[in-house]
C-alpha cells in the first residue's frame, strides 16, 4: 500500500478527489492528509469524495505546519459531519515529548485504530513511547527508514510499518531544473513488501516536504512528471525555454508542456493526468501554476496505484 | 552610546508592527499578542497615562515614529495621507503598492488623469540604483518622483534629473509633503517594458480597445502577438489606455480615507475591505489588558 503524505492544500486535495473518483476499484493508495488551512470548504469536499469511493485515509490531528497547529478539537468538531467511522484513522505526529498526550487523546477519543508518524526526534526508548506503541489501537507505524533496530520491534509486536522518504529534490530556482532533464526518484514500490518487509511505504509524492505556503509567478515554469523506468520510478522536469522575467506564463507553459507531451508519447505511457493536460495544450489553454501541481500528484498516484494493483494481479495468479 | 543602540532597537521593533502579515494574522486569530509584546517590553509604565486602548498605542507609537524613525512605513503613510487623500481625492484615483516597472519595483504608484511613481529615500536608505530605477519608471510613466527627508532635499537635487523631489517636513505635531521640483512629462512610453508591468488580462483589453480585436492565436502566443501590436499604438494614446486600464484594478483606494490614519498603508496593502475593516477597528478598540 502507498501512503502519500500530502498537505491539505486546495490542489493536493483536488488531485486526492480526482484519483479516488477515477481509481475507486482496486485503489492502493491510503492518503495521509496534514490539514493545514483554517478554511475547510475544501478538504471537507475531498473527505466526501473519499468515502463515496471508499478510499480509506488518515487524518492527522496535531499537524505542525499551517494554520491548524495545537487545534485538535477544532480539526475534529468541523470535520465531525464529514468524518465517518471505517473510512478514516487517525493520525498523530509523535515528537520528543508527546507520546503521554497523543496516549492519552486516543483513549478519550475511544478510537479503535490509530496511526503514528515517528519524527526523528523520538526517543524510540522512551518509556511513554513504549506505552503509547503498546496500545492495540496503534495499528500503523510510519517512520524513517534508517531506525533498524525500531523496526524489527515493531515487526515483533505485530504493527504495520510504513517507511517515510523524503524522495523529491527540491532545487532551489525553476530554471535549476533545467541541468536535470531527469533523475531517479524512488524504487520502494517495487521492494518496499518483498525485501524490505514493510506493509506501506510514503513520501511527500513530487512536492517538497518543506511546508510553503503562497509563492512568487516564477520565471521559468517547470512540470515534473514520474515514469516508469525498468524498476524504478524516475522524474522529468519539463521547463520553459523562455525565462529571463516572469512575463508571459502561457506562453512559458506552452513551451513546458510540449516537451511533457512529446516524452510521454515518446515512451507510449498516459494517464488521466497526462491526458488532461494534452487537453489543455491543444486548447492552447494555460490552467494555472495550481493545476500543474495538482496534475503531478495525480499523475504519481496514478502511476504508482497502476504498478502496485499490477503486482497485486501477479501475485494472486501465482 | 548603548542607549543609542537600545533606541534604534526599539524604534525597528515598532516599525515592525506596521506589516501587512501581522495584520492578516491578527484578522485570522484576533491575536493581539504581536502589539501586546511591544507594550510589555517598552512601554507598560505610559500604559493608562498616553494610551488605554491598542488603537491609541498605535497612534502613540506612530507619532514617536513621525518624529525619531520615518522608516518606509511612515513615508508610504503619509503619501497617502497627505499627497492622495489632501491632494488627489481619491474618487477617481488608484494607488499601488510595489509596482514591477522593467528591472525595478516602484515603491508606490498612482493614476488619475496621469501616472506617477514614487520611489521612497528614508535617511536609512542607500540612492545606489536610484539612477535605474527613475530610468525604469520614466519608461512607463508620465511623471516619476523621489521622496525623500527634508535633510536630503540638496543631494536629491542633484541626482533627480527630469524626476520629480517631494520632501517630507515636520510641521509642529504632524509630517507634510512639500514639493521641491516637479517631474517633468514623460510622453514616450516604451510599450515592451509596458507589456511586462501589465497582467494578461489589461494587455489584451487595451488591445481590444485600441484595434477592436484580439490577434487570432491561441493563449500561449497572445504575449508575442499582443507586444507587437501594442508597438503600433501611438505613445500619447498609450499613456492614455494604460492609465484607464489601472484605474479599473480592484483596489481599496477609495475606502482609505476612513481608515485609521496610521493604518492606512497596512489596509491598503492588504486590500482590506470595509467588512474586514470593521472588524479590525473592534479589535483595536479594545482596552489593552496584559
Amino acid at each position: 500500500m502507498y501512503y502519500p503524505y500530502l498537505r491539505g492544500k486546495q490542489f493536493e486535495l483536488l488531485a486526492l478527489r480526482e484519483f479516488a473518483s477515477d481509481y475507486a476499484v482496486n485503489c492502493q493508495v491510503f492518503p495521509i492528509i496534514e490539514p493545514v488551512k483554517s478554511s475547510f470548504n475544501s478538504i471537507k469536499i475531498a473527505i466526501k469524495k473519499l468515502k463515496e469511493n471508499n478510499v480509506s485515509f488518515a487524518l492527522i490531528l496535531n499537524p505542525k505546519k499551517g494554520d491548524l497547529i495545537g487545534k485538535v478539537d477544532t480539526i475534529l468538531s468541523d470535520l465531525n459531519d464529514v468524518l465517518v467511522e471505517g473510512n478514516w484513522i487517525p493520525a498523530y505526529i509523535v515528537e520528543a515529548r508527546n507520546s503521554k498526550g497523543i496516549f492519552d487523546h486516543i483513549q478519550d477519543m475511544k478510537f479503535q485504530s490509530a496511526m503514528l508518524i515517528c519524527n526523528e526526534s523520538v526517543d524510540t526508548n522512551q518509556l511513554e513511547f513504549k506505552q503509547l506503541l503498546g496500545m492495540n489501537q496503534v495499528s500503523k507505524v510510519v517512520f524513517a527508514d534508517s531506525n533498524r533496530s525500531f523496526k524489527r520491534e515493531l515487526a515483533k509486536i505485530g504493527k504495520e510499518t510504513i517507511r517515510l522518504d523524503d524522495k523529491f529534490n527540491v532545487q532551489k530556482r525553476n530554471s535549476d531544473y533545467i541541468s536535470i532533464p531527469e533523475e531517479m526518484f524512488s524504487e520502494e514500490v517495487f521492494y518496499y513488501k518483498t525485501e524490505d518487509g514493510f506493509a506501506g511505504f510514503s513520501d511527500y509524492t513530487v512536492l517538497s516536504s518543506e511546508y510553503i505556503d503562497g509563492g512568487m509567478l516564477p520565471k521559468a515554469l517547470a512540470i515534473h512528471l514520474t515514469y516508469q523506468k525498468h524498476d524504478e520510478i524516475w522524474i522529468r522536469h519539463f521547463v520553459s525555454d523562455t525565462n529571463d522575467d516572469n512575463s508571459d506564463i502561457q506562453g512559458k507553459f506552452g513551451e513546458a508542456a510540449k516537451k511533457a507531451i512529446d516524452f510521454f508519447t515518446e515512451i507510449s505511457y498516459s494517464n488521466q493526468a497526462i491526458e488532461e493536460l494534452k487537453r489543455y495544450y491543444n486548447d492552447g489553454q494555460y490552467p494555472g501554476l495550481g493545476v500543474l501541481k495538482k496534475l503531478s500528484i495525480k499523475s504519481h498516484l496514478e502511476l504508482i496505484n497502476s504498478i502496485l494493483t499490477s503486482t497485486a494481479q501477479q501475485h494472486e495468479n501465482l | 552610546m548603548s542607549s543609542q543602540i537600545n533606541n534604534k532597537d526599539r524604534m525597528r521593533s515598532y516599525a515592525s508592527i506596521f506589516s501587512g502579515a501581522s495584520f492578516a494574522q491578527l484578522l485570522k486569530t484576533d491575536d493581539l499578542d504581536f502589539i501586546t509584546r511591544k507594550i510589555v517590553r517598552y512601554d507598560q509604565h505610559n500604559l493608562g497615562k498616553k494610551f488605554t486602548t491598542y488603537s491609541e498605542y498605535l497612534t502613540y507609537i506612530y507619532n514617536i515614529l513621525t518624529r525619531e524613525y520615518r522608516c518606509e512605513y511612515v513615508y508610504k503613510n503619509e503619501i497617502i495621507n497627505e499627497l492622495l487623500l489632501k491632494n488627489y481625492g481619491t474618487h477617481n484615483t488608484v494607488v499601488i503598492n510595489e509596482f514591477k516597472v522593467g528591472n525595478s519595483v516602484a515603491d508606490m504608484v498612482m493614476f488619475n488623469g496621469i501616472s506617477k511613481a514614487f520611489e521612497i529615500k528614508t535617511e536609512l536608505d542607500s540612492d545606489k540604483r536610484l539612477n535605474g530605477q527613475l530610468a525604469d519608471y520614466r519608461t512607463i510613466f508620465k511623471e516619476s518622483y523621489i521622496v525623500t527627508h527634508e535633510s536630503l532635499v540638496d543631494k536629491y537635487l542633484n541626482l533627480c534629473g527630469k524626476s520629480g523631489l517631494i520632501a517630507i517636513e515636520k510641521h509642529g505635531r504632524s509630517l507634510k509633503m512639500v514639493e521641491i521640483q516637479k517631474a517633468q512629462i514623460e510622453e514616450e512610453i516604451n510599450s515592451d517594458i509596458l507589456m511586462r508591468s501589465l497582467r494578461t488580462n489589461e494587455y489584451k483589453s487595451i488591445i481590444l480597445t485600441y484595434f477592436d480585436t484580439l490577434p487570432n492565436v491561441n493563449s500561449f502566443g497572445m504575449f508575442n502577438a499582443c507586444a507587437e501590436l501594442m508597438r503600433q499604438i501611438p505613445h500619447n494614446e498609450l499613456h492614455k489606455l494604460f492609465i484607464s486600464e489601472l484605474k479599473k484594478r480592484d483596489s481599496n483606494t477609495d475606502f482609505l480615507k476612513n481608515y485609521y490614519k496610521e493604518l492606512r498603508q497596512v489596509c491598503l496593502s492588504m486590500r482590506i475591505n470595509p467588512k474586514d475593516y470593521s472588524e479590525l477597528s473592534y479589535l483595536l478598540s479594545q482596552t489593552i489588558s496584559i
